[in-house]
């Protein structure tokens, strides 16, 4: 290979190469893009679960609390352990799953805060402040805290004493369900909203990455391809002067040879297969002379 | 004039450029192949490939005209200029296109003024690319294809003489191929110890580099957003400033010093006058400082005076105080080094103090002239008699400079800045010195300034450095016949 054949061939590759070069470079980071919006929707995902079994375990965990403590319905007990159970797995998953423990340090103290409350209370409702025992004979006896309190009652008494027993828990442990259960329960589902919100607050800059990524596999390719249109104007300029122009000329020297047999005097620049095409052609001219030669 | 032959030779100075930024994709590469990787290597590709390809079909040519040669020189450093944008642009952050293409220029004409807001955000690849524009641009990129690419063979002493000015080479006495071979030693050993004496200093291996190159191609770009205050080291100060000093002393002077001729820089009265003035300097603003108790004690207020108009005066731009704080006299000082600058045959920009010695002599003549009417008195620089063409060219240097730089002025408040803002910008622009005053501070940048008049600062920025009419030629190059 040589002259015009060579340097056309190896400009095409290196155009080929860069264009591939190019090609490889924007997939690169394209794939980096595809990575990163990948676990980025896999981090929201997997976010949005956590949180959603956190909520739904205090709300077990509320109701079944209502229930045992207002209602007295001690039946829902399990329910309040089971509930307990389920929100401190989410949360043992949360903390593993977390890039920074310290930030779910406000979210594990409000569920052990809210844990040793309810069983506080749950410990309370046990052990009731005076035992009401009704003998075979209708009679009753109640066994509290205090000699005054061990009597005999009539009926009526003790039907109104139970009432009155009765009334006082329900006012007592309705009132704590409202005010300290409540308050705990309201700053552990503030805590679980701060968890969701904080770790979609951390994929903004990771978002913000995503974008540069996008830009970064874009760019390159319209870069290239304003270098190309560049170096095909040049190629095209090259072209033109050391291929076409030569070619013109000689074709137009022929012609005025042939025609009014005019000296072909066409001088190549550079050293390649026109220069060997135009000396052939010089050579073949002064031997037409020397053959139309009068003897 | 042959488009060809033109192309050619600008290709065979995009190859060197595309070397740095191969060079920049490795530092890359070793820092974890960082962000700036792929952008530097396809950036490296296609400035090869544009240089090659002329290479491929243009043979190269017996000799060059005047007119291809300055065409080739104006064409290097615009199209160097716009291919150096390529890894700002690839990268994206904060740079858009008008931002790539300011810094770009900002750092091939050694100005060193930037749009970055956080320059530590930048990848190191970047952040030594950033740098390698401000080393191949404080020499010449011409220059630098000159020493390096043989293909460029006889046609050095065209080529050098357009991008060498007419004062510069005055004090090299030496054919032109020793000038441009002169011209590396000096600076590639210049760099060479600054880097070392800075990493004894206490900086890292990359800062040292990066300040070392910025240093001694009197740039000015740094690796951290507080310049060298983040160092607050008076022992790098000190080596900072001896390194903008000798970068901005004729090299062929440093190079006669250390080989015992006669040409050297004790003996050249330019020189003299430039140390003087830096001294004088330093030592006003000190007291204008310590005054205005802005520092505890003299020796504070000397140390930051002589940092910051040496960084001035040699058009550097290296900060190590907010001069933006500093009372007005000390500001109207560094304006005026700002206006000054270096030596010729440097890596300075501005007027040159040179051309300053040159019509200060001149202006003395003409006040002889007038009490000796028929006297003959030469104007003589360094016992060298100057021809009344050099001195007639300063002088409309001079001028041309100073209409420069009152209608960018004109301009910049045109578009709402404030009056310091505005002169000073047009100023360090100009000038190629970097920060100014006002809104482009020393503790500033030219983030905030419009689309348009960063513009208008690029144009400014080129024109310094091309020594003004060489930017002009390249307006009427078509007259040129």
């Amino acid at each position: 290979m040589k002259g015009i054949n060579k340097r056309v061939t190896i400009a095409f590759i290196s155009i080929i190469a860069l264009l591939s070069t190019a090609g490889v470079i924007a997939l690169l980071e394209l794939n980096d893009m595809s990575n990163d919006t990948q676990s980025i929707l896999t981090a929201s995902r997997r976010n949005m679960e956590i949180a959603n079994s956190m909520l739904k375990s205090a709300h077990e965990h509320s109701i079944a609390m209502m229930h045992v403590v207002v209602f007295s319905e001690d039946n829902y007990r399990d329910n309040v352990n089971k509930a307990m159970e389920s929100l401190n797995e989410s949360l043992d998953v949360a903390i593993t799953e977390a890039s920074n423990v310290s930030r779910l340090d406000s979210l594990v103290a409000s569920v052990k805060h809210l844990k040793r409350i309810s069983d506080e209370q749950l410990e309370k409702i046990n052990a009731p402040d005076t035992i009401i025992i009704v003998n075979s004979l209708n009679t009753t006896t109640i066994i509290g805290e205090t000699e005054e309190q061990n009597r005999s009652l009539n009926n009526s008494e003790l039907a109104l004493l139970i009432e009155q027993q009765q009334q006082k828990q329900a006012t007592t442990y309705e009132g704590w369900y409202d005010g300290e259960y409540k308050a705990t329960y309201d700053n552990l589902i503030s805590n679980i909203e701060g968890y969701m919100t904080h770790t979609h607050s951390s994929l903004a800059p990771r978002a913000e990455q995503l974008i540069k990524n996008t830009h970064r596999s874009i760019a390159p390719i319209f870069l290239t391809l304003v270098v190309m249109i560049a170096i095909m104007l040049m190629f095209y300029f090259f072209i033109r002067t050391y291929c076409v122009k030569p070619i013109t000329k000689m074709n137009k020297a022929l012609a005025d040879y042939l025609v009014y047999r005019l000296p072909f005097n066409v001088k190549a620049e550079l050293n390649d297969e026109l220069k060997e095409m135009n000396d052939n052609i010089e050579i073949l001219i002064s031997q037409a002379r020397q053959t139309n030669k009068p003897q | 004039m042959r488009l060809n032959i033109i192309l050619r030779y600008i290709g065979a100075v995009m190859i060197c450029v595309s070397a740095f930024m191969a060079l920049s994709a490795l530092i890359s590469l070793v820092n974890d192949t960082d962000s700036a990787y792929y952008p530097l290597l396809l950036s490296s590709l296609l400035t090869l490939l544009l240089g090659i390809f002329p290479m491929f079909f243009v043979p190269r040519a017996e000799s060059i005209t005047n007119k291809e040669g300055f065409a080739i020189v104006v064409g290097s450093w615009i199209i160097a200029c716009i291919v150096g944008m390529f890894p700002y642009l690839i990268w994206g952050g904060e740079f858009s296109l008008i931002d790539a293409w300011f810094e770009s220029v900002s750092g091939y004409t050694a100005t060193g003024a930037s749009i970055l807001t956080n320059i530590e955000a930048l990848p190191q690849g970047l952040l030594f690319w950033r740098t390698a524009t401000n080393w191949i641009g404080g020499i010449g990129v011409v220059m630098f294809a000159l020493v390096i690419l043989p293909s460029l063979g006889t046609n050095k002493m065209a080529l050098s003489s357009v991008e060498l000015s007419s004062l510069a080479k005055d004090n090299y006495r030496y054919r032109t191929q020793i000038i441009v071979r002169i011209l590396l030693v000096v600076y590639l050993g210049l760099t060479a110890v600054v880097t070392l004496a800075l990493k004894l200093a206490g900086m890292r291996w990359f800062d040292a580099v990066n300040h070392a190159m910025s240093a001694c191609a009197t740039g000015g770009f740094s690796t951290k957003n507080a310049s060298i205050a983040f160092y607050d080291s008076a022992v790098i100060e000190i080596i900072l400033i001896g390194a903008m000093i000798c970068a901005s002393i004729h090299f062929g002077l440093i190079y006669g010093t250390f080989i015992r001729k006669a040409n050297n820089i004790f003996r050249s009265e330019v020189v003299r006058t430039y140390l003087s003035i830096i001294g004088v300097m330093a030592l006003f603003i000190a007291g204008a400082l310590f005054t205005a108790n802005l520092y505890p004690n003299i020796w504070e207020s000397l140390r930051y005076s002589l940092f910051q108009v040496v960084s001035v005066i040699s058009t550097t731009g290296f900060a190590t105080a907010d001069t933006n704080l500093w009372p007005p006299f000390a500001i109207i000082l560094l304006i005026l080094a700002s206006i000054i600058c270096g030596c010729a045959g440097s890596t300075t920009g501005g007027i040159k103090i040179d051309r300053a010695v040159l019509f200060a002599k001149q202006l003395w003549v003409r006040i002889r002239r007038q009490q000796h009417p028929n006297a003959i008195i030469r104007i003589r620089v360094d016992g060298v008699v100057q021809d009344n063409d050099t001195v007639n060219t300063v002088t409309l240097f001079i001028v041309t400079y100073m209409a420069i730089l009152f209608v960018a002025t004109l301009v910049n408040t045109l578009f709402g800045q404030d009056l310091m803002t505005a002169f000073s910008s047009a100023m360090a622009c100009l000038g190629n010195v970097g920060p100014g005053f006002g809104e482009v501070g020393s503790m500033n940048n030219y983030a905030e300034i419009p689309t348009i008049l960063k513009l208008q600062s690029t144009v400014l920025m080129l024109m310094g450095r091309l020594e003004i009419f060489g930017f002009i030629q390249l307006i009427v190059l078509k007259l040129w016949r």
